[in-house]
């Protein structure tokens, strides 16, 4: 009896496999996944388009969104691509979202890149070490109308002035949302440099309630708030280590930690801090423990139905610093081994349009850095009133580093989780991080 | 060919086997490890270099320290879970085996966490543990004991701790199934004799049970040391690739993954110069080290099965 | 002395009275949490609900597609593991009834695959895919979890070894081929541990998460992990949906572990071992 049974499911097995493997064929050929399938199936095309000026065959594309943002971009995208359809017939889109920095990574190494990938431009160096090795479309013919953009958005996507990626028109960095109810209730409001911010806790303090939720217990989380710090204290500073250079004075450096010690022990930010991570921070300032939180506009979603606010962190002089951090919802590469540059080339083009960016933004609102995109949320608003764009600490960090050592790491990991926790004193902290950035 | 498989009917059952393993499993292990080999950051040219990496790795005292410091981790786990939870994994399986009341509840309930995905248990750790904001500490504080609340995941020391706590919450079933059918196997005679000398619950447990599942038992160790030392998920979802405050949920595994495939984050990332050589270096010195122990626990078994 | 044992059995019956029910808790409030709408949890985390609802989960089958990665997981599951089982009791029955030169080294030689990390491996593999074409089909997930016989073969041999030689030997006596052996009785006989190691696999190959999102692209052919990675990724901001989907994807195995475990349980013995 057994055995008949083993028989039978090895035949199912057999059959299912057999099935899988013819069935799937096809639609593996019809443009999915790597390189050589689709390759082989678009060489007519390509040599037919090339006879003629119209493409009359149907072209596709294949394109990886990234994974882990599918669930945020999923309308997007799918409007978007829509529309390019449209407007370009006889091209047709495969948009997976399986990008992934392993799946990038994997298809780099064995050569099987899609036409389309999403990127982070030059946040990560990884997008300079693939142009460096000739993995990357140049799109300087395609992308031709740049002015629209400001300098940082054409840095973010070129390397040596050769075009990457379609260039990005939004960017995101971490404010303060605070609690609209709250500051109404003990008549607070907006404060405009960093006094009259510590002000504010101290009020809200002396009340009773939590001044900021924070979260300490990640590596990630624990930075934001030194993050848009940063940039008021030691934006020059950053702009010097983001060219490679060493900087001499390290005042500022310090003046930065010291006040970012100085906020938490007086006790603003709570007690628990270094064991609460930021989900536990969002859910408290969710539920209306905290007063405010360092949160990116990124995540402003998640205070849809509160009545928040936000405000860039002021600094001493007054001013509102934000962040650096172009938005990578747009900012997408080819690879060089493409069958279909024209296409891919349109493609691009057209996310780079004004009209991809506000289809974009109807769907993730984020501050738009060209003109001509109307904004209509308010708190959106609110955060697109800063004055000046600082560095982002922790990019600049990341180009620091060379052979020898690797200040991101080092600040990430071992320096502000302990000054964080007072293991450290401002003055070890300041000099281990100098001497790491003096290797 | 039939005369041949009979000669050597052990062929027979062992070629399929030795063949998929062969192609999937080795074949790209070596695959991989001759690339410990090179110095490669995964995008350009690679560059032959011997054994260099092995030299960099071993004299370069930052990666020596991340290295111990992960092997701590790891072997901290692998203590826990063999005195503590490879004991209640034991009785539990027992308890079940000898049909207590609420078996079949007992069974599905233990086993269960294994289906939830890791990030959905650190989330629900997270809710019950938070230092302000757990139910945990919510309800000690409202039935008097507040001074008992704790910041259960934040303290960086016991980082490691909450980390077996999730594994083996997860993990419990695994091996309590495992003791189960090894305790079904036992003959029905030897447990029948038991109870009619009149043996209660430990001694049975202990004199005659345990004796009779010693070799999963000392397979299970085997295994508990393997899944420590190549332990990933839970560290990686609470301490990001760069493993915690000062390394303390850092692990071989993810040191691995990290020096690989660099940091990368929202933030942005960097590819260091040799990342895949390096990484590959580590993943195959993470290998020998599990590979030797492993080889001595065998080589512990086969003996003891000798003096049988 | 009976009083004492009676006190320490009765001590761990509470005790997993205790542990049970403590974790059933814990999936109830998941489950709870899977109905609330998400600014309700956002806002008035352990306050009471202000609604309750499946809308999450109707999300789930109609925008989300679940089915259909619900359907290739399964199919990938049965296919790997009835190989999968194939092939270890094969080769763990082949180490353990045999002598053969070098059989320590082959035993060694099947654990090697539990003690490298996965990541490292991928690359040799999809190149490997790649060539066949099986690149964003089934198959090459199959056929690579199906490898994946190092922990199986390792707890199989084990028990290969402990079956009572007089059976085997009769059998050969009364004719029977090595084959029919195998099959007929020495396999019926380790069911109990062939079962543990079904479940334990199985889940295994259901939760799997690295191995699809390497090999399968188009989202015809992606899997259950796969959707549950897309809500847990960003968890909070999709806490409703995560909290649904995990809920989801738990319950089909969940259901195929309590019927392998009541087998378990009431001892699947074909082949007595006393007969």
């Amino acid at each position: 009896m057994k055995m008949k049974k083993i028989k039978m499911m090895t035949l199912t097995v057999t059959l299912t496999a057999l099935l899988m493997a013819c069935g799937s064929k096809p639609a593996a050929d019809s443009g999915a996944a790597s390189g050589t399938d689709s390759a082989a199936q678009t060489q007519d095309n390509t040599q037919n388009s090339v006879k003629e000026d119209k493409e009359d065959k149907e072209v596709t594309l294949t394109v990886w969104g990234e994974e882990g943002q599918q669930a945020l971009y999923a309308d997007a995208f799918a409007e978007i691509n829509e529309a390019f359809e449209k407007q370009n017939p006889g091209i047709k889109i495969n948009y997976q979202w399986s990008g992934s920095f392993d799946s990038l990574t994997v298809a780099v190494q064995t050569d099987s890149l899609p036409d389309v990938f999403f990127s982070q431009g030059n946040k990560n160096t990884s997008m300079s070490e693939m142009a460096a090795n000739g993995y990357l479309l140049p799109l300087n013919e395609y992308i031709t109308d740049t002015s629209r953009f400001p300098e940082d958005a054409y840095d973010y996507a070129t390397v040596d002035d050769v075009i990457y990626c379609s260039l990005p028109a939004f960017f995101d960095y971490a404010v303060v949302f605070y609690n609209v109810d709250t500051f109404d209730k003990y008549e607070l409001a907006v404060p405009k440099t960093w006094d009259e911010f510590l002000d504010v806790c101290k009020v809200l303090q002396d009340n009773g309630e939590l001044p900021m939720a924070y979260g300490g217990n990640g590596w990630l989380d624990r930075y934001w708030l030194i993050g848009a710090m940063a940039p008021a204290y030691m934006e020059s500073e950053m702009v010097t280590w983001n060219e490679g250079a060493e900087i001499s004075d390290y005042s500022n450096v310090r003046e930065c930690f010291e006040d970012y010690r100085a906020f938490l022990d007086a006790g603003y930010a709570g007690t628990d801090y270094a064991a609460s991570d930021m989900a536990s921070a969002q859910l408290s300032f969710a539920n209306g423990q905290g007063a405010m939180i360092v949160d990116g506009t990124w995540n402003k979603g998640l205070y849809e139905n509160m009545n928040v606010g936000c405000f860039p962190i002021p600094g001493k002089d007054g001013k509102g610093y934000s962040q650096t951090g172009p938005s990578q919802s747009l900012t997408y590469s080819a690879s060089a081994k493409t069958t279909e540059p024209e296409a891919v080339g349109k493609y691009l083009a057209f996310l780079s349009s004004e009209e991809a960016e506000q289809i974009m933004f109807d769907h993730v609102p984020s501050i738009p850095i060209v003109d001509g995109i109307t904004i209509t949320d308010p708190v959106i608003a609110a955060a697109a009133e800063y004055d000046v764009i600082g560095q982002n600490l922790f990019g600049v960090l990341s180009f620091a580093g060379n052979e020898n050592s690797q200040p991101a790491d080092l600040f990430t990991n071992d320096v502000l989780p302990k000054l964080m926790t007072g293991e450290y004193t401002v003055d070890e902290a300041l000099d281990l991080f100098r001497q790491e950035l003096e290797k | 060919m039939r005369k041949f498989f009979n000669k050597n009917p052990y062929l027979m059952f062992l070629l399929p086997g030795i063949i998929v393993y062969s192609v999937f499993v080795v074949y790209p292990i070596l695959s991989a490890g001759y690339i410990s080999f090179f110095q490669w950051n995964g995008y350009g040219p690679k560059e032959y270099v011997g054994l260099q990496n092995y030299k960099d790795l071993f004299t370069n005292s930052n990666l020596m320290s991340q290295l111990g410091n992960a092997l701590k981790n790891c072997l901290t786990i692998f203590f826990l879970s063999v005195i503590i939870m490879m004991p209640i994994q034991i009785i539990m399986a027992y308890t079940i085996h000898s049909k207590a009341r609420g078996s079949s509840f007992f069974q599905v309930a233990v086993f269960s966490p294994q289906f939830i995905s890791t990030p959905v248990i650190v989330f629900i750790f997270t809710l019950l543990f938070d230092g302000s904001f757990g139910i945990v500490n919510k309800v000690l504080r409202e039935t008097g004991f507040g001074n008992l609340a704790r910041p259960w995941m934040g303290i960086p020391e016991y980082g490691i701790y909450v980390i077996w706590f999730m594994m083996t919450w997860a993990g419990m079933g695994v091996g309590m199934v495992y003791f189960i059918g090894a305790m079904k196997m036992i003959s029905g005679e030897m447990i029948e004799s038991a109870y009619v000398d009149g043996a209660g619950f430990w001694k049975r447990l202990w004199y005659i049970v345990i004796p009779q599942i010693k070799g999963t038992i000392f397979n299970l160790i085997l295994t508990s040391y393997i899944i420590s030392m190549t332990i990933f998920d839970f560290n990686y979802i609470l301490g990001g690739s760069g493993g915690g405050i000062s390394g303390s949920v850092d692990t071989l595994a993810l040191m691995f993954y990290r020096t690989a495939f660099g940091e990368n984050s929202p933030l942005g990332g960097k590819v260091s110069v040799n990342a895949m050589g390096m990484g590959t270096t580590i993943a195959c010195v993470l290998f020998l080290m599990v590979f030797v122990v492993a080889i001595c626990q065998i080589v512990l078994m086969f003996r003891t099965k000798k003096e049988d | 002395m009976q009083k004492k044992q009676g006190i320490m059995a009765g001590f761990f019956k509470i005790f997993m009275w205790i542990y049970s029910l403590a974790t059933f808790a814990i999936l109830l409030y998941l489950v709870y949490n899977s109905l609330r709408p998400r600014n309700d949890f956002l806002s008035n985390t352990f306050g009471k609900p202000e609604s309750l609802g499946v809308q999450s989960y109707a999300r789930l089958i109609t925008q989300d597609h679940f089915f259909r990665y619900f359907f290739n997981s399964v199919i990938i599951l049965t296919v790997s593991l009835v190989l999968l089982i194939l092939i270890s009791s094969i080769t763990a029955y082949g180490i353990a009834r045999f002598t053969f030169p070098l059989k320590r080294l082959v035993r060694v030689f099947f654990l090697i695959g539990m003690m490298f990390p996965v990541q490292l491996s991928v690359v040799p593999l999809f190149l490997m895919m790649n060539n066949v074409k099986l690149v964003d089909n089934l198959l090459s997930v199959i056929l690579i979890s199906s490898a994946g016989i190092s922990l199986p073969v390792f707890m199989l041999t084990n028990f290969f070894e402990k079956l009572p030689k007089e059976i085997y030997e009769s059998a050969i006596m009364d004719g029977a081929g090595e084959w029919t052996t195998f099959f007929r009785i020495m396999f019926p006989i380790a069911s109990p541990v062939v079962m543990s190691v079904c479940i334990t696999t199985s889940v295994g190959i259901w939760n799997q998460f690295f191995l699809p999102l390497i090999f399968l692209k188009s989202d015809s052919n992606k899997t259950v992990p796969l959707l549950v990675t897309k809500y847990t990724g960003n968890l909070l901001r999709n806490v409703d949906m995560s909290m649904a989907v995990s809920v989801l994807s738990t319950i089909p195995i969940l259901i195929l572990f309590i019927i392998f475990s009541n087998r378990i349980i009431e001892g699947v013995t074909e082949g007595a071992v006393k007969g």
